[in-house]
């Protein structure tokens, strides 16, 4: 067979070659690449929390508590990750393009849409023995993107003056999940993640429309903490045709360390103040429970509901007021699988799933709802390592009531899968 | 070579879709504008201040040309707040451009003197108003130093009155009693309209040399009947004489000749003031500086008789110490004329700008904040007012040291193409005043660190 080897050989260095250059084609690009959308709901607390995972489940809604997969690395629940096969080595690039649409009295109408593309996770893991799996990796935990003028009030004479605001950065999730399995039924999984990142807002006032008087305040926050996430699945045949697995995750409450400082510059060049102070940001507790069936191994039901304590938290201002999050998803995926070798393996899968997610915040007295439809494709290659993994997804998130924003958005995400044998290539052949 | 092919196309092959979306990035973000709803928890305050001193006083300043102005100021009236306010005016007039052909059967009818209003006034026109001529008895030479007449100027005449008329002026309508559409004729003594024929007659060199005539003729001075006050009326300033005649024939045909007006740069006004029993009746150049609170907590503001409003901020520059300062966004000064000071008859400026000024009341340059967007409110009087952003100048003042601040100020000025001509005159509240609604106000918008 070294024919055959041969192969493998030159299609697994190829196919590194290229996973390689995704990843650092796309890292460069999410540095030098202005973020174009606009998400003024980002402005509270530390911005948008990433709530989709860019991964196996993205086609399935970011459904996947209680979904294990031996061939993705997913970490929605860390307990999944002792699904992995044995001895394979994974890594994993995840995009996302995301067009969005936006409407509501505030939005301009010769400029309502916008397109980015941002990197959403890269992710390495494997089985580091028999029941355990790891991955390491790194995606984003928060955004805040957004930019949009107003007025403000000029003492209380009912004067007003132009002010704007813009706001840039986030938090980076660094990741260490494990997963382990107890007697072929249960297993436990942790994730220990360091979040860090910056948090950058303008607020720029001006004494009248295009006055030369104007002050900015520029605020910068880095945050930064370790945070902990676990994971619980329980996992069984029903009978001959089902399966059923079962999912628990929860977060206790856990916090930032804020390092703020804050500088006044007057016509944006002369600083006339700056302060600099430390604090903490809370990150509440959060729950969520999923269930996935499976039938013939190969037709997967799945649902999951996600809930966090963000109703704690007081505001500093009143026209944005925190609320309780809760988020529902469903999805349902056909796996096609092949038998080789002795083995079953997946060549394509197909996904759909459904969302909705009432986000953490109330803005002018609306909650700012989230919803939309997802689906999603894989291609595992035959004689290549690399794999490629679309979904596509539809949503609409806010309200054009109350002088809101309504976005309606269209997503595609790509998670560029690479895969090979771990120490070892010899055992494919075990 | 092969697996060079193999690896591009395969690349090409997973990035294609990536690339399609870069394809698709706009490169600015939506333009959102919240408006007022949605703040922002980190957005800079601005707060507002009225708590600062505006000291207000009235100045006289020194006397102002007047002639060349093109309007002649006649009549005189009293104000409740300003006193008895008058104005004559000095002007020349010349021998005919073309000299009539007179014959020894021409025969002289009449003369006069022909005004016509150019319909403008101050005061009460529904008076009759006397206005009087007297002949000039020396010329119209620029005192002294002098290259122009000023108000305070006066060229001796004759007390003997050459003629008068008693005349109500509608100047909105433009006509008056005299039915003689928008002219005002005063009729002159024939001795001087016989002399100024045989002049014609004789074909005299008087009336054929400017220099000649103008020592003949010096000039006329028009002034009001000072016991019959009632509003000041401006005129264009081409007076002129008319001397009528005719020449004997089967019908009689009436002619005239026009002895008109002339070097219109000596024509000027004299403007005279008593202020006697008024609030600010000691002021003048011995005196020439009255504080509101010596008068009635209110200043007077009338350019034309040499008294304006003057406004020191002898205080702003503590907003430096306020522990949350960081700038001035906005400076707002609002002028209120005192409630009932002012009416239909006793008119307000439509425009006051704001000119820069010393401790001696030199003018420096005017401010470019506008004319004080004027709005009357006769019903109540609590929207009467004069408004100004004078951000500019505050955010430059409140670097100074008090030393300077008590001296250094904004005079209040109207525009200069009227302010020897009009009238309109304002009573200026000052911050002590008993009523909130007279009350000067200097705001000051700052952006606050807390």
């Amino acid at each position: 067979m070294p024919h055959i080897f041969n192969m493998i050989n030159l299609n697994g260095f190829s196919s590194m070659r290229i996973f390689l250059t995704i990843l650092f084609s796309m890292l460069l690009l999410s540095r030098g690449n202005a973020q174009n959308n606009n998400s003024p709901y980002s402005l509270l607390g530390i911005g948008d929390l990433e709530d989709g995972f860019v991964n196996r489940t993205s086609g399935l809604s970011s459904t996947g508590i209680a979904y294990r997969n031996s061939r993705s690395l997913i970490t929605n629940n860390p307990a999944s990750l002792s699904a992995l096969d044995n001895q394979w080595f994974a890594g994993e690039i995840g995009i996302r393009g995301k067009y969005i649409q936006y409407s509501g009295d505030p939005v301009s109408s010769t400029n309502s849409t916008s397109t980015d593309i941002t990197f959403k996770r890269f992710t390495i893991g494997t089985k580091l023995f028999k029941h355990w799996g790891s991955a390491i990796g790194i995606a984003p935990y928060s955004t805040e993107n957004y930019e949009y003028t107003g007025t403000k009030p000029l003492g209380t004479g009912g004067n007003l003056i132009p002010s704007y605001n813009e706001g840039y950065g986030g938090i980076n999730k660094v990741f260490w999940a494990n997963g382990y399995d107890f007697f072929n039924h249960l297993s436990i999984g942790i994730t220990s993640s360091y979040l860090f990142g910056a948090i950058n807002t303008k607020n720029v006032i001006q004494g009248a429309p295009g006055s030369a008087i104007y002050i900015s305040k520029n605020d910068r926050t880095f945050y930064s903490n370790f945070y902990f996430d676990y994971g619980i699945q329980y996992y069984t045949a029903i009978n001959k045709h089902w399966d059923i697995s079962l999912g628990l995750v929860y977060a206790n409450e856990g916090w930032l360390n804020s390092d703020h400082e804050i500088t006044i510059l007057d016509i944006d060049s002369v600083a006339i103040r700056s302060k600099r102070d430390v604090g903490t940001f809370t990150i509440p507790a959060s729950y969520g429970a999923g269930i996935t069936v499976t039938r013939n191994k190969k037709y997967t039901f799945l649902a999951d509901y996600r809930f966090q304590n963000w109703g704690s938290l007081r505001s500093n201002t009143t026209d944005f007021l925190y609320e309780n999050s809760q988020r529902a998803s469903v999805g349902f995926e056909i796996s096609n699988k092949k038998t080789a070798y002795n083995t079953r393996f997946e060549t394509s899968f197909i996904q759909a799933g459904l969302y909705y997610n009432k986000s953490y915040m109330v803005v002018n007295g609306k909650p700012i709802e989230d919803m939309g439809v997802t689906a999603g494709f894989g291609i595992n290659a035959k004689r290549s390592a690399l794999n490629l993994n679309v979904s596509l997804q539809y949503g609409i998130r806010g309200t054009t009531e109350n002088n809101l924003i309504k976005e309606n958005y269209f997503g595609a995400s790509f998670i560029f899968s690479y895969r090979d044998f771990w120490f070892t290539k010899g055992r494919k052949f075990e | 070579m092969t697996r060079k092919c193999i690896l591009r196309h395969r690349l090409a092959f997973y990035l294609l879709p990536v690339l399609l979306l870069l394809g698709m990035i706009s490169c600015t973000k939506p333009s959102i504008n919240f408006g007022t709803d949605i703040g922002s928890d980190n957005s800079t305050d601005v707060k507002a201040l009225d708590i600062f001193d505006v000291k207000v006083s009235t100045v006289f300043l020194d006397s102002f040309p007047t002639s060349g102005s093109g309007t002649m100021l006649l009549g005189q009236y009293k104000d409740p707040y300003f006193g008895n306010i008058g104005a004559r005016s000095f002007s020349e007039i010349t021998y005919p451009g073309t000299l009539p052909t007179l014959t020894n059967l021409s025969v002289y009818d009449s003369i006069e003197l022909i005004m016509e209003i150019n319909k403008t006034f101050y005061g009460d026109t529904s008076r009759v108003q006397r206005y009087l001529v007297s002949q000039l008895t020396s010329v119209l030479n620029y005192p002294g130093t002098q290259t122009a007449f000023y108000n305070i100027n006066s060229i001796p005449f004759d007390p003997a009155v050459l003629g008068s008329v008693d005349v109500r002026i509608n100047p909105t309508a433009g006509f008056t009693s005299q039915k003689t559409g928008d002219s005002v004729k005063v009729r002159l003594p024939d001795t001087m309209g016989e002399r100024f024929f045989n002049l014609l007659y004789n074909q005299s060199d008087t009336v054929k040399n400017a220099a000649t005539f103008r020592g003949f003729f010096k000039g006329l001075a028009i002034y009001p009947d000072t016991t019959m006050p009632g509003a000041i009326f401006g005129f264009k300033d081409s007076v002129f004489v008319r001397l009528y005649y005719h020449d004997p024939g089967i019908v009689t045909q009436p002619k005239f000749v026009d002895f008109p007006f002339t070097n219109r740069a000596n024509q000027f006004n004299n403007i005279y003031a008593d202020r006697t029993g008024t609030p600010v009746q000691g002021i003048g150049r011995q005196h020439p500086e009255i504080l509101s609170t010596a008068s009635g907590n209110a200043s007077y503001l009338q350019p034309s008789t040499g008294i304006y409003v003057k406004l020191l901020f002898p205080n702003i520059n503590s907003l430096l110490q306020y522990p949350d300062y960081l700038s001035v966004m906005r400076a707002e000064l609002k002028i209120r004329p005192v409630e009932g000071t002012f009416s239909p008859v006793f008119d307000l400026p439509p425009q006051i700008n704001l000119t820069t000024t010393t401790e001696a009341n030199t003018l420096g340059p005017a401010l470019n904040a506008g004319t004080g967007n004027l709005t009357i409110d006769y019903g109540f009087g609590a929207n009467t007012a004069y408004t100004y952003d004078v951000t500019g100048y505050i955010q430059q003042q409140i670097l100074q040291g008090p030393e300077n601040l008590a001296k250094n100020g904004l005079l209040l000025t109207i525009p200069a193409n009227v302010y020897n001509t009009s009238f309109n005159r304002v009573v200026v509240g000052d911050q002590q005043n008993a009523l909130k609604i007279n009350q000067i106000s200097l705001t000051i918008y700052y952006a606050s660190y807390f």
